[in-house]
Parts: structure tokens; C-alpha cells; sequence
């Protein structure tokens, strides 16, 4: 029984890739907001390529090929020398190891342009002088500078740097990082992760100054480096620089394909990370869910919406299933008499109003409350279940064991409980559970006829504005919800009918 | 059981004939639609050219002209051959919105001052005909899929389980509006689609279970011993016994284009089509509209499924033991 449960649970997980992987396909497929012709025909060209970089749109959807990192937007840069130099200066440190040791590969006139374009780069290391503004003596001042300070350019050196820094912030310890540039960026974003997320039971830092320290001083390294103006300011609570940090995380995540370098193994799995699923998968896990429109955490909203969405949906599938079985009870007794005719044609009717329908004409009247928005739900849950049972006591009316049952002298009422519906329990729960989809669905129409603020109104929006973290979210609520009642499902069915409890339980083959 | 003594049981059973009767009157007004209420006349000699049926062949001519334009506009010799009511399902009247019964509109105007009556008519169609062909492929398909996971067990088991469960993590009301968004033109098929994606696996796990149990039957272990496959007994063997369930599925399956519909519109996921359908009518009681313009498609609705439903019963009656 146990295995059979934990087996079930560990089974979440591919669901649930499957579940992100089928909505991720679909939404990539359904055109973005910032592919609007409205929207982008308000913004510069450059304003769009950022929006939709910070989309992931610029990546393939499941597989890149190329995946592009440093080296490539140096040969970029390079190949589109004149055009665009800014580009270079964006890059900054992190492409001096590819840039630098091919300088002298180049002619003349371009040598001497490159060197000019990283002037403001030598500004934000802190080492401009006047020989490298000028166009004549530049190539030399990168040479030295290469030869003299090339072999502080690993990345062992850039995370001692800021692990240096992150521990006591001294001017010279900033120096030194600040002369690496954005190639300390990440290492820099690695120290601010291991400082935002402590490992529990780790002795770490006793109060909230001494926790927002070190991350101020890393986020202004980095804000130096990238010319970002994102700070934590001094005045700054822990929640406050941690929104910060995590605001990093997210630029990180966009942008680290300009600063890093994939080399061997890490250029292969490059391959599966550059892409949209990947990013957008790492943004929803590793943010915790996420920060979806609004800022607010996704696992807060679920929290604060979900309750009365649930309420209503289990309670109403509970009412739902009760009726259906006490009326096909009440129907089996009678079979031969009008009214089993009569509930199966008032079930069917009640079936053919919409929910929305039922809804709102009641809202209308002014009537609106939980409960009636439970019951309103429950009429349209009713008839399936209903049917079924109907169905399944009319097969079983016929067997022996009920003929039996009949000529001991049991009561009609008694062979119904006891025995017809013992019967039709397992197709009852196996419906219940596939019937929870249908009841959220329900939920939400209810939810927004009823005026009650749930998962429906948020999900709505969602769809509607492409957000697909929340989307994800609430899969994983459903999918875990689902697969929880599954398995209670099938401990159900096997306590009710142990001849099942094999098939049930172990899915196999031999059932005798 | 013979076959032939099946049919003959099927076709004496009164409840049977009795819907098979609703049924085949409401297929009337689905089929004759554009017999009993159009803007286009049946038959018409326009300008020296006839044309038939013009609202089906969707006549270039015709395209913008009202009826009462065309009637004026026939000349001497022209002649047309009328519908019963002259008001189409999509053209907008000139009777102001929401407006009560006339003798021109027999249920009155909607919202948009468009004849219910003629969408009511118009609308069978769309919803019966998408509401059959979910209920067929999603019975096909879940049968297939429900056997195959009930007689192999072990990974196939797994395999169809936990698709079902993919499947069924979505509310169908979300489904329809992420694939509505992909869509430039919202066409009513992705409607058909999705509904029957997710319905499958409801009549799967309904077989599923339905196949184990009779697997584990006297009968089925008989068939076993004597050499018989458990693809054979869950096809041959099983059906006769699934019958009465998956006739009820299918029942609900045809309702649940029209109630899903009605939900997607209502909470205003993805674009509605201008189709007339029941569900869209139903869908429009976010426009204001009271009991005269929802009660007609809740009745149609209902009689339909009553129509199946004794459809059901009959099916079961007959394959009974």
C-alpha cells in the first residue's frame, strides 16, 4: 500500500513535466503581447529587441543549436566593426579574453578603432589614462594592459574577488573587482544567490544590516559594471534588497549569454538551457514560482486565492455525489414506478442549464453567498455521476448474487446499499477523480457570476495577458490535487472491493 | 445472442423509439435549417439567373442584400420561393435589441437585435453535429486507449494513466481558450479538438476499470484458459457489457461542446465565434440577456439529451444479460 502511494507520488514529477512542457508548447506557440504591431510601433527598435530578449523570444523553443555566448558577440562585434561599438563597451570585461590576444589578427585601422571603442570600458575599470583616448598609442595601452593584467582574467580570481568583497568592503577589495568588469558578473551573481538563500542551520549573519551589507555592496559592483542603475539604497529593509536581488536574478537570466563562455560540456548543455523552455522553466523553479504581473510571488497569491475556490469545488463535488447516490437509490427501489422517469428526466434538465446560466439569473435576483454558489455548481456536477450509477445498478439488477440477495428476503434498500452500490463504487471513484478538472473549470464560472475573488478571476487574466507563470502555477496545484485523490481513489476502490485491490493497486496483468 | 436478435430487441424497445423519434426531429431543423427560417429565399429566379438554396452556396449576389431588399428588388418574371420565416441568423434586424416576440420574431431579438428564433435553428447544426463528432471520436479513442491499458497492464497501463492524467490536469474551459489565442480566426473545430482531448480519457478510465473488473470475471478466465487474447476478450467479449456506461458518456459528450462553449464565452476566454450556436446563445447571458433568450437553447438542449439518453437506455436494455 505504501510503496503503492509513494510510487504514485514520485510520478508527480514527470507529470508535471508534461504538464509544462504541453502549456509551454502551446503558449509559445499563441503571439506574444510584445509582437503586438500596437505595441512595437510605440518603441525604438533597440526598446523592442530588449523586450523581446527579456521575453525569450530571441531563443529557439526546445533545442538551440548555436547557442550564443561571449566569444560569438565578439565575432559579431567584430565582423559589424563601425556599426555598432557600443556593443563592445556593453560586453565589457568579460570579452577581453577573447578580444585582446586577437588584436594584432586585425588591420591596422581596425586594431586602432577597437582599442578607441573600449575607452569607456578602461573608464569603468578604473584604469583610463590618456594614452588610451588616443587613437595612436590605444592598441598599445591594451597590449600592456593584457600582458600586465591577462592573468587576473579567471574565473577563480573573479569569485575570490567577490567573495572578498561580499565578506568586508574595503575601496582597494572593490577595486579589484570593479578592474575585472562584467567578467566578474558572474561569479558575482553566484555570491549574491549563496547570500540571499542561506543553506539552513548554517551559521550565517545575526541581524538584517548584517545579511543587506554585503548584498548592497555586490549589487553596486554589479550596477557599476553594467551600467544598470538598480541599487539597494541605504535606508533599505532585508525584503526590500532581497526584491532587488531577485530582480538581478531575472536580468541574469536574460542577459548572461553576454558575458559568459561555454566551453566542451558546458557549451552542450548550453544547447538545452538557451532556450525558451529552459529559461522560462529556470525562471518559474529557481525565483520560487516566479514574481508573475504585479510582483507578487506566485506561491502568495495561490495562497491567499485558492481556499475559496477549493471550498467550493470539493464541497459542491461532495453534495454532487451524495445526491446522485442517494437518488439512484431512491430510483432503484422504484424502477418500475414513474418517478425513477421523473428524476431522470428533472436530472437531465437541470444538466442542460448552463452553470453560467444558473449563475447569474440568481445573482441577478440579489441572491449571492458561498453556499449558493456550492449548490448552483453542484446541479451541474449532479447528472454525470447520476448517469452512471443508474447505469451500473440497471446491469446488476439481473446477477445472481442480487437475485439472491432478493429471495433471502432482504430489503430492497438494504441490496442497494449493501450491495449494488458496493458495486458500482470503483467506476464511481475512478469518474470522481477525473471529474476534478471539470469541477475547478465550474468553479471559476461560478466564482465570476457570484462576484468571489478566486483562482478563476486570476486565471482569466492570465490567459489573457500570457502569463505563464501563474498558468504553471496553478497546473501544479491541479496536478497535485489530482494525483493525490487518484491514489486515495485507489485505496479506496481496493478497501471497498479486495478482489480489485491487485489490479487496482499494482496495475498488472494477473488479476486472479 | 444473435446480431439480428440484438437489432430486433433494440428496435422494439419503446423508450428507444421514443427518443430515436426526438432525435430525429431535432436533426430535421438541423438538416432543413435554411428550409424554415433564412434571409435567402429556397429557390429564386434573380435577373434572368435561378439559383438555389443561395444561403448554403453562399451566392455572391445575395452577399449584402436583406430580404426585404431582394423581394423588392425582383423584376417582372423573376420569382422566389420563400422559407417559412424570412430572418437570417446572423443579420443584425431592424427591430431594436432585446425586443419581445412579434409574428416577424417569433422568440424576439437578442442583444444585438439578431432573430433568436433563426439562431435557434441555425444553431442545431453547429451543436449538433460538433457535439456527435466529439462524442464519436472521444468514445473511439478512449475505448482503444481504456482496453489497451486494462488487458496489457504494467507500463502500458502506466503509460495511458498517466497521459489521462496530463490530460485531465486542465480545466477544458482553459484548454480551449490557450488554443483559441494560437488562432488568428477563432474557428469553432478547435472547440471539437480540445473537448475531445480531454473527454478520451474519461471514457478510458471509465473502459479501464470496466476491462479489469470483467477480466476478472468467471467468464473472461474461461475465455482465458481456452486460448482466447485479452485484446480479443476486451474488444469481443467486454463491449457487449460496456455498452450501457459508454452510451451515458457519449450522451454527455454531445452536451458538452454546447455547456463548454457557453462557459468560454462567459467568462470571455479567448474570441467567440459569430456561429450561431446554441452554447453562443447561451454564452450571451453576460449581454443581459434574460429567460426568453436562454430558455429556448436549455430546452433544445434538454430535449436532445433526453432524446440520447433513451437512445442510452434502449442500448443497454438490449445488451442486458
Amino acid at each position: 500500500m505504501l510503496r503503492h502511494a509513494l510510487r504514485r507520488l514520485l510520478w508527480i514529477v514527470p507529470i508535471l513535466i508534461g504538464v509544462t512542457l504541453a502549456s509551454f508548447a502551446l503558449l509559445s506557440y499563441v503571439p506574444d503581447p510584445a509582437d503586438d504591431p500596437a505595441v512595437v510601433a510605440t518603441l525604438r527598435s533597440d526598446e523592442v529587441t530588449e523586450l523581446r530578449r527579456s521575453r525569450f523570444l530571441d531563443l529557439p523553443r526546445f533545442f538551440n543549436e548555436h547557442p550564443s555566448d561571449v566569444v560569438g558577440r565578439v565575432d559579431d562585434a567584430l565582423a559589424h566593426l563601425g556599426a555598432d561599438d557600443q556593443a563592445l563597451v556593453r560586453l565589457g570585461g568579460a570579452a577581453l579574453p577573447y578580444l585582446l590576444p586577437r588584436l594584432d589578427a586585425l588591420d591596422p585601422a581596425a586594431r586602432a578603432r577597437v582599442a578607441v571603442a573600449l575607452l569607456p570600458v578602461a573608464e569603468r575599470m578604473g584604469i583610463a589614462s590618456a594614452q588610451a583616448g588616443d587613437p595612436a598609442l590605444a592598441v598599445a595601452f591594451w597590449n600592456r594592459f593584457w600582458a600586465d593584467r591577462g592573468i587576473d582574467f579567471r574565473s577563480a580570481n573573479a569569485r575570490r574577488g567577490a567573495r572578498r568583497l561580499s565578506v568586508h568592503g574595503t575601496s582597494s577589495r572593490e577595486a579589484d573587482l570593479i578592474e575585472l568588469d562584467t567578467f566578474a558578473l558572474e561569479q558575482i551573481m553566484v555570491a549574491l544567490d549563496e547570500l540571499s538563500a542561506p543553506v539552513v542551520g548554517a551559521p550565517g549573519p545575526a541581524s538584517a544590516d548584517e545579511r543587506i551589507e554585503p548584498l548592497r555592496r555586490l549589487v553596486a559592483a554589479a550596477a557599476h559594471v553594467t551600467e544598470r542603475d538598480d541599487k539597494i539604497a541605504d535606508d533599505a529593509t532585508l525584503p526590500d534588497a532581497l526584491a532587488c536581488v531577485r530582480r538581478w536574478r531575472e536580468w541574469w537570466l536574460v542577459h548572461q549569454t553576454d558575458y559568459v563562455a561555454y566551453g566542451g560540456g558546458s557549451r552542450f548543455l548550453a544547447m538545452l538551457t538557451n532556450t525558451q523552455y529552459a529559461r522560462w522553466a529556470d525562471k518559474v523553479v529557481l525565483l520560487g514560482f516566479g514574481t508573475s504581473e504585479g510582483a507578487v510571488p506566485i506561491w502568495q497569491k495561490l495562497r491567499d486565492r485558492a481556499p475559496p475556490t477549493l471550498t467550493i469545488m470539493l464541497s459542491a463535488l461532495v453534495l454532487a455525489y451524495s445526491l446522485a447516490i442517494v437518488l439512484s437509490v431512491v430510483g432503484s427501489l422504484r424502477s418500475r414506478l414513474a418517478i425513477d422517469a421523473w428524476i431522470l428526466s428533472a436530472s437531465l434538465l437541470l444538466y442542460s442549464i448552463p452553470t453560467a446560466c444558473l449563475a447569474v439569473l440568481l445573482a441577478r435576483r440579489g441572491h449571492s453567498d458561498t453556499v449558493l454558489a456550492v449548490v448552483v455548481l453542484a446541479v451541474g456536477l449532479l447528472v454525470s455521476p447520476f448517469g452512471q450509477i443508474r447505469a451500473l445498478f440497471a446491469e446488476v439488477e439481473s446477477r445472481d448474487y442480487i437475485r439472491h440477495a432478493h429471495a433471502l428476503g432482504m430489503s430492497p434498500i438494504r441490496i442497494a446499499v449493501r450491495h449494488a452500490l458496493r458495486n458500482a463504487a470503483l467506476p464511481l471513484v475512478a469518474l470522481a477523480s477525473v471529474e476534478l478538472p471539470t469541477a475547478l473549470g465550474g468553479a471559476f464560472v461560478v466564482e465570476k457570476a457570484f462576484g468571489i475573488s478566486g483562482l478563476g478571476e486570476e486565471t482569466v487574466r492570465a490567459v489573457q495577458t500570457h502569463d505563464v507563470a501563474w498558468l504553471v502555477g496553478l497546473a501544479f496545484v491541479t496536478a497535485l490535487t489530482v494525483t493525490i485523490t487518484s491514489i486515495l481513489a485507489d485505496l479506496a476502490v481496493a478497501a471497498i472491493d479486495p478482489r480489485l485491490s491487485n489490479a487496482a493497486l499494482y496495475h498488472r496483468r494477473n488479476i486472479a | 445472442m444473435k446480431r439480428r436478435e440484438l437489432l430486433i430487441k433494440l428496435l422494439k424497445n419503446r423508450r428507444g423509439q421514443v427518443g430515436a423519434l426526438v432525435i430525429s426531429l431535432i436533426a430535421f431543423f438541423a438538416i432543413f435549417s435554411e428550409w424554415i427560417v433564412s434571409d435567402l429565399p429556397i429557390y429564386v429566379r434573380y435577373q434572368g439567373s435561378a439559383y438555389v438554396l443561395p444561403a448554403i452556396t453562399h451566392t455572391p449576389v445575395f452577399a449584402d442584400l436583406r430580404a426585404d431588399q431582394i423581394a423588392a428588388s425582383l423584376g417582372p418574371g423573376d420569382f422566389a420561393v420563400w422559407p417559412l420565416f424570412r430572418v437570417g441568423p446572423q443579420a443584425v434586424t431592424l427591430t431594436p435589441p432585446l425586443s419581445g416576440p412579434s409574428s416577424d420574431h417569433l422568440l424576439g431579438t437578442d442583444a444585438f437585435g439578431r432573430d433568436v428564433f433563426a439562431r435557434l435553428i441555425h444553431g442545431t447544426r453547429t451543436s449538433l453535429s460538433l457535439g456527435a463528432l466529439v462524442a464519436i471520436l472521444s468514445v473511439l479513442g478512449g475505448y482503444v486507449l481504456g482496453a489497451i491499458a486494462g488487458t496489457h497492464g504494467g507500463m502500458w497501463d502506466g503509460f495511458v494513466e498517466r497521459l489521462a492524467e496530463i490530460v485531465g490536469v486542465f480545466p477544458a474551459v482553459l484548454a480551449v481558450a490557450l488554443v483559441r489565442a494560437l488562432e488568428r480566426r477563432p474557428s469553432i473545430l478547435s472547440l471539437v479538438v480540445v473537448i475531445t482531448a480531454v473527454k478520451w480519457a474519461e471514457v478510458a478510465r471509465l473502459v479501464r476499470v470496466l476491462v479489469l473488473r470483467s477480466l476478472a470475471e468467471d467468464w473472461a478466465l474461461a475465455a482465458r484458459a481456452t486460448g482466447v487474447s485479452p485484446m480479443r476478450i476486451a474488444f469481443v467479449h467486454v463491449s457487449p457489457h460496456l455498452m450501457a456506461s459508454i452510451a451515458v458518456s457519449a450522451v454527455f459528450a454531445v452536451a458538452s461542446v454546447v455547456l463548454t462553449e457557453t462557459s468560454l464565452s462567459f467568462l470571455d476566454l479567448g474570441v467567440p465565434s459569430t456561429f450561431a450556436s446554441w452554447g453562443e446563445m447561451l454564452g450571451e447571458v453576460r449581454w443581459g440577456a434574460g429567460p426568453r433568450i436562454l430558455l429556448p437553447p436549455i430546452a433544445a438542449l434538454g430535449l436532445t439529451l433526453g432524446g440520447l439518453y433513451l437512445i442510452a437506455d434502449a442500448i443497454r436494455k438490449t445488451f442486458e444479460v
